[in-house]
């Protein structure tokens, strides 16, 4: 019934090393890269816990996660219940049917709340994390929604030009281990993410008419745009996260630029945003490529162009030009430059750019979140909901709301008959249908026995007319 | 045709120790067989399958319903009135079908001997073909009554609910990280709503019920005549009589339900979460990219 699903937790995302502890306390950092583990690699295993060697060499840690596998047994119980409905008659025999059908239907639920206590949840990101995204973005239930009936069209998200966008239930999407034959899976820096979240709003058709739609509909709430735009931004460079970690970097570049390329200044903005990686991990070869010819156009050109624009222009950044607009891209000033540090070459960014990252354990965007310069990224990945319900989910509301509401009101049954034949007169209830606790409307017909008449009916009654005298 | 109102009894009489009602129970069954106890179980069952069955798929298709087809401002601003809204035609959906098998129960309740052999579709059938002239919508003489608790009880019970939700979870962020604490989260939700529901139904169900008591000696004593009247009897607090162990009895069937709504729920794989999705992006490989 349970299988195990290793849950990983990046330790060593550049240049932040956390304790063991610090990991451990991170309970919402969980990635979802979802790669196989060679048992060989296992280090450590430890309380469900593991140590093993991953990508590049790096220790990593990872959770085991106990899956459930849905049966279809739980469809029993509204079966039995069923069944019990319609089956029984009203005979005196019929009672005592009703208490032993009752421990058979009561008995699934208390096996299957035993089930619950380890089974986490099917999900490879906690169920907190998740929520937390899900109560974000469900307050766009419009946008989403207006999408799928309008015109019919897909997603704005899904028209993304860099790869496949698209929504998968949530529960189905621990299958994201995909791509782990094609390599390692690699780590990228949250600035990086971000960074590219920025470029596509700015230059991938799909996601800018997400953003415009978002930022429209966000319009009338005054005090909470900023939080919930900076959510949606996160959570959008968390998905990106995940789809840049199953490509290597040079692939990556690639998807880029036949993606972007030909629009003005896409190249300089990749240049830019691939020179924000480490400059072991930068696709030098390309970047040298990029370089080259930047350099060569500059020559070609007058450079007077570039030096005037060097005046009006920030010469350097701080955060602050970056924190109020999401959508800002490093302004026309800023280019690459070569940097030689011993044997190894890299590319930076001329001016100087600060990279902050600093780790936010608190809720503002989903719990774990990291804050960079160019914007938050979240620990879970963009989520919403189902935008249109099967008639099929509805069905299984419905069985579960007539069995949890059978189930509940089969168990006061017999209080109910204690209160009645306590205190008061036959035909009166204290648990009247659909209405607990509640005085009884009774629909008496003249032919039929009055009222009166049930006050002798059986023991222990008191005497006197109905409720007023008890008032 | 007579409309005699039978009152509640516990909610003049506080509720009994626990001891005293097993002993009554205990009781009971000595004198009457355990079949007392257990008298309209079959209805109450019928009932409560159908009005399960029902309420929470219509809330929730209704509720989303509206939702998209308001615009964004106005679902932002009026989120409380939609819930309320979708809460109060759920509950219209759920009595079309349990006025007839509340009739029956109380039938079955009321005279045992006579309604007990007959079993529950036999009851309905009596009821249905005693009056001539009503024929079975004599199954539906209770409607407007059960209709008006149902949907003022059963609108604020879903709002209660979600906005108490919302609250423990706002305060207790970490209830959401495993199952169990966030099904104890509907259980206390569901308590707290159960609890609220009754409160705000209360005046209104005192009412209804000091209206149709009345009715039977003068017809057709309208609700705020029935209010204006009731307080000139019976001062202001007879509209919040017996509210306490109302609040105990509703609360714990409240909170029972909505746990046992969510458990199921899980269990299906239809919860919240498992009807989320998630954005993600594939990269593939395009042939010959790279322009350098």
């Amino acid at each position: 019934m349970f299988r195990w699903t290793l849950i990983n937790i990046p330790v060593a995302v550049h240049q932040y090393t956390y304790t063991v502890r610090q990991v451990f306390s991170m309970k919402t950092l969980f990635s979802m890269d979802g790669q196989t583990i060679d048992p060989s690699a296992v280090l450590k295993l430890k309380r469900k816990r593991i140590v093993c060697i991953g990508a590049f060499g790096a220790t990593r840690r990872y959770r085991l996660i106990p899956h459930r596998i849905r049966t279809t047994h739980s469809l029993l119980v509204p079966v039995v219940l069923l069944s019990l409905c319609l089956c029984t008659t009203t005979t005196a025999s019929f009672v005592s049917k009703i208490t032993n059908k009752r421990v058979k239907t009561v008995s699934p639920l208390s096996s299957s709340s035993g089930d619950k206590k380890d089974a986490l949840h099917p999900n490879t990101i906690t169920r907190r994390a998740a929520l937390a995204a899900i109560t974000s973005i469900a307050f766009f239930p419009s946008l989403t929604q207006a999408d799928t009936t309008n015109d019919g069209s897909a997603d704005s998200l899904e028209r993304i030009r860099l790869g496949e966008g698209r929504w998968k239930p949530l529960h189905r999407s621990e299958m994201i281990i995909s791509n782990v034959n094609d390599g390692p899976v690699t780590l990228i820096s949250a600035s990086f993410c971000t960074y590219a979240a920025r470029f596509l709003i700015q230059y991938d058709r799909g996601v800018s008419s997400w953003w415009t739609e978002l930022e429209a509909h966000l319009k009338t709430e005054q005090l909470n745009k900023e939080k919930l735009l900076g959510r949606a931004f996160g959570s959008f460079a968390k998905s990106l996260e995940q789809a840049f970690g199953t490509q290597s970097i040079e692939q990556l570049y690639d998807h880029f630029v036949t993606s972007y390329g030909k629009q003005p200044d896409a190249a300089r903005q990749i240049a830019l945003l691939f020179t924000l990686l480490p400059a072991s991990q930068q696709p030098i070869f390309r970047l040298q490529n990029y370089y080259d010819e930047f350099n060569e156009i500059a020559s070609i050109s007058n450079n007077n162009a570039v030096k005037e624009l060097n005046y009006k222009s920030p010469s350097s950044i701080n955060t602050s030009y970056f924190g109020d607009n999401l959508t800002r891209l490093l302004p026309a000033t800023f280019h690459i430059t070569k940097q030689q540090r011993g044997n190894n070459s890299g590319f930076t960014i001329e001016p100087a750019v600060t990279l902050d990252e600093t780790r936010v354990i608190g809720e503002e965007f989903g719990g774990g979140s990291v804050i960079t310069t160019f914007g938050p990224l979240a620990s879970v990945p963009l989520i919403r909901e189902t935008p249109v319900y099967a008639p099929k989910t509805y069905a299984l509301f419905g069985l579960a709301g007539a069995t949890g509401c059978t189930i509940t009101h089969a168990l006061v049954i017999p209080l109910d008959g204690t209160f009645r034949s306590l205190f008061l007169a036959p035909g009166m209830s204290c648990c009247t249908l659909g209405h607990p606790c509640k005085t009884t409307l009774l629909t008496i017909d003249n032919n039929s026995p009055s009222c009166n008449s049930f006050e002798n009916a059986g023991p222990n009654r008191p005497s006197g007319n109905s409720g007023s005298e008890q008032r | 045709m007579a409309t005699v109102a039978v009152s509640n009894g516990s909610s003049r009489s506080g509720p009994p120790a626990a001891k005293s009602m097993l002993n009554a129970g205990l009781k009971i069954v000595d004198t009457e067989g355990i079949g007392a106890l257990f008298l309209g179980a079959q209805a109450t069952i019928a009932g409560y399958f159908w009005y399960g069955l029902s309420v929470y798929p219509s809330y929730t298709f209704l509720k989303r319903y509206l939702v998209s087809h308001l615009d964004y401002s106005a679902v932002m601003n009026h989120a409380n009135e939609i819930a309320l809204l979708a809460g109060a035609l759920a509950a219209v959906v759920a009595s079309l079908g349990l006025t007839p098998l509340e009739a029956a129960r109380i039938r079955v309740v009321a005279d045992p001997t006579v309604y007990k052999p007959l079993g529950l579709t036999g009851t309905i059938g009596v009821i249905a073909n005693e009056d001539p002239v009503l024929g079975w919508t004599n199954l539906y003489a209770g409607l407007p009554s059960l209709l008006t608790r149902q949907v003022i009880f059963g609108s604020i019970k879903f709002l209660a609910f979600e906005r108490a939700c919302e609250f423990l979870f706002a305060l207790w962020p970490s209830l959401r990280d495993a199952t169990w604490t966030s099904l104890l989260v509907s259980l206390v939700a569901g308590g707290l709503s159960g609890v609220i529901s009754s409160a705000v139904s209360q005046p209104a169900d005192s009412v209804l019920t000091y209206v149709a008591k009345d009715s039977s000696s003068s017809r057709g004593l309208g609700l705020l005549d029935g209010v204006r009247r009731m307080v000139e009897q019976e001062g202001p607090r007879s509209l919040f009589r017996g509210l306490g162990s109302r609040c105990v009895w509703a609360g714990s069937i409240i909170a029972g339900q909505f746990l046992l709504y969510d458990v199921f729920r899980t269990l299906f794989g239809v919860s919240s979460d498992d009807l989320s999705q998630m954005y993600e992006v594939a990269l593939i490989l395009l042939p010959g990219g790279g322009e350098g």
